[in-house]
């Protein structure tokens, strides 16, 4: 029991350790300061909001505080990291051309999250046409780890790369996804690697001007119960963003059962609304936040 | 007087009350439930931390629901929203064969708990919308929901995006309340004004 509770310490310390890291002090997705978020699927530090997104897309996410991570997710996550999923999904990505998508706007964050993990954009692979090849059989976006799995591989072999630095990358990924492949799946583990095959060979580490400042800000956030009450006045803050006083009400009349739903109707409406019904960000943050503010 | 009789022709015809604690592994899609029955729209949502509470009226009863947090460590807090509540949603990610094994031990866990003995359980069979999807019956026998003894419970093939399944379950909820309440169950939830 005790021992249980060690290594569990033990682990959290590991995975705050690796939040500490430069390449991992900012979101992968949207460059905000104090991840808080692991997409395990990617083996990324992400923001709440695009740990959000992530989850839309089948991504699996774990919150470094309110999940438990496992000892081979954990020498994974060490041997991933911003840093290396950059090298990656991010490979093609030219800073100068492109900026990475806010954090307040999901649906900037959704299409950036889309083209980079899901189509595979940036990767710097040439077989780009043949995704949907490969997709066969799967259903839209989700599946998503099987996926990456299939498409490595395949891009693997056709790809004409010539630096050497570059082989082991791959090289190693493909090996670390393979178990995967055949056993059940990412978070039951079967990773054995050594992780200290990578060296940081990146210059690109950015951002630290700011960090100095801030960064007893998000240590702050990095604890269970002071996050709790941090999230309200954020939230406040972007209800005001926002600006859109008429949601409001709309919960509050809502809370106050006039109008009663009818199951024959709802569909119907439904329906229609599902095309656009993903891109409903401010209403979202109003209502969870209206709701708690509300009946809290 | 008057409130006894207020109260007698609530559960006849009237409104009624139901709590209604919803449950699940993280990403099982319990918060985009809670928002599709209370507003109608799909909402993007982050992990809950804490939990969401919303009233949603279908068919003269008031459903209270609320939508708690499933990461592992936010589990244990899930027994201080047992008290006083009628009826469980149990929500499912069909699609994640992998952990339904874990969605059964907690399953299991929360319906034992003596505060829950005398709630009737709707499960969710969310997601089925996706290919791979586990279904209903697949659902059910991973939950072990047929050595159930002695319980209601009820499961429902769902897809929360477009609401389907939704209602219907809300549908045999609300019927199964009122059967028990007619009964002569105590019914801790009615409201008594």
């Amino acid at each position: 029991m005790g021992n249980k509770v060690k290594e569990e310490e033990k682990i959290e310390r590991t995975i705050r350790g690796l939040l500490k890291l430069a390449e991992n002090r900012r979101c992968i997705n949207c460059n905000s300061l104090g991840p808080q978020y692991v997409c395990t699927t990617f083996l990324t530090f992400v923001c709440t909001n695009c740990s959000g997104i992530h989850r839309e897309f089948t991504h699996r996410i774990k919150s470094v505080s309110m999940a438990k991570f496992t000892t081979e997710e954990v020498t994974a996550l060490q041997a991933g990291g911003n840093e290396r999923a950059r090298e990656i999904y991010l490979k093609d990505w030219d800073p100068q051309r492109h900026s990475l998508p806010d954090s307040s706007n999901l649906h900037k964050l959704r299409e950036f999250i889309k083209h980079v993990y899901v189509d595979r954009k940036y990767t710097g692979e040439r077989n780009v046409d043949k995704l949907p090849m490969v997709k066969v059989g799967n259903s839209g976006s989700r599946n998503s780890s099987l996926e990456v799995a299939c498409e490595w591989r395949n891009s693997e072999r056709s790809s004409p790369s010539g630096r050497s630095g570059d082989n082991s990358i791959r090289y190693y990924y493909d090996e670390r996804r393979s178990p995967r492949f055949s056993h059940e799946h990412s978070r039951s583990g079967g990773f054995r690697r050594n992780p200290v095959r990578f060296e940081v060979v990146d210059d690109r580490v950015r951002d630290d001007r700011l960090g100095g400042g801030r960064r007893t800000e998000s240590n702050r956030f990095s604890n269970g119960e002071s996050r709790q009450i941090s999230r309200l006045p954020d939230s406040q803050r972007k209800v005001d963003v926002s600006s859109s006083p008429e949601v409001r009400p709309v919960s509050n009349i809502l809370g106050e059962n006039v109008s009663p739903l009818h199951a024959g109707e709802l569909p119907n409406t439904n329906d229609k609304k599902d095309a656009n019904a993903s891109a409903h960000p401010k209403v979202s943050y109003m209502l969870n936040h209206a709701g708690n503010l509300f009946y809290v | 007087m008057g409130q006894a009789f207020r109260k007698l022709f609530d559960t006849f015809f009237g409104n009624s009350e139901m709590r209604v604690v919803m449950l699940g592994l993280d990403a099982a899609g319990k918060t985009t439930i809670l928002y599709k029955l209370h507003i109608g729209e799909v909402l993007s949502t982050v992990p809950t931390i804490g939990f969401n509470v919303e009233k949603v009226q279908y068919k003269n009863v008031m459903f209270t629901v609320w939508d708690v947090g499933g990461q592992e460590k936010l589990r244990p807090l899930w027994r201080h929203y047992f008290n006083n509540t009628d009826g469980l949603i149990y929500v499912v990610d069909s699609l994640d064969r992998e952990r339904i094994g874990k969605a059964k031990a907690e399953f299991q866990a929360i319906i034992r708990d003596p505060f829950m003995l005398n709630s009737v359980i709707l499960i969710f069979a969310n997601k089925q919308d996706m290919k791979g999807a586990m279904t209903p019956m697949e659902v059910c026998e991973g939950l072990g929901l047929y050595d159930l003894k002695n319980r209601k419970w009820h499961i429902q093939g769902t897809c929360a995006l477009k609401g389907d399944g939704l209602y219907e379950g809300l549908d045999w909820l609300a019927g199964t309340l009122k059967e028990l309440r007619a009964a002569g169950y105590s019914s801790v939830g009615t409201s008594s004004f």
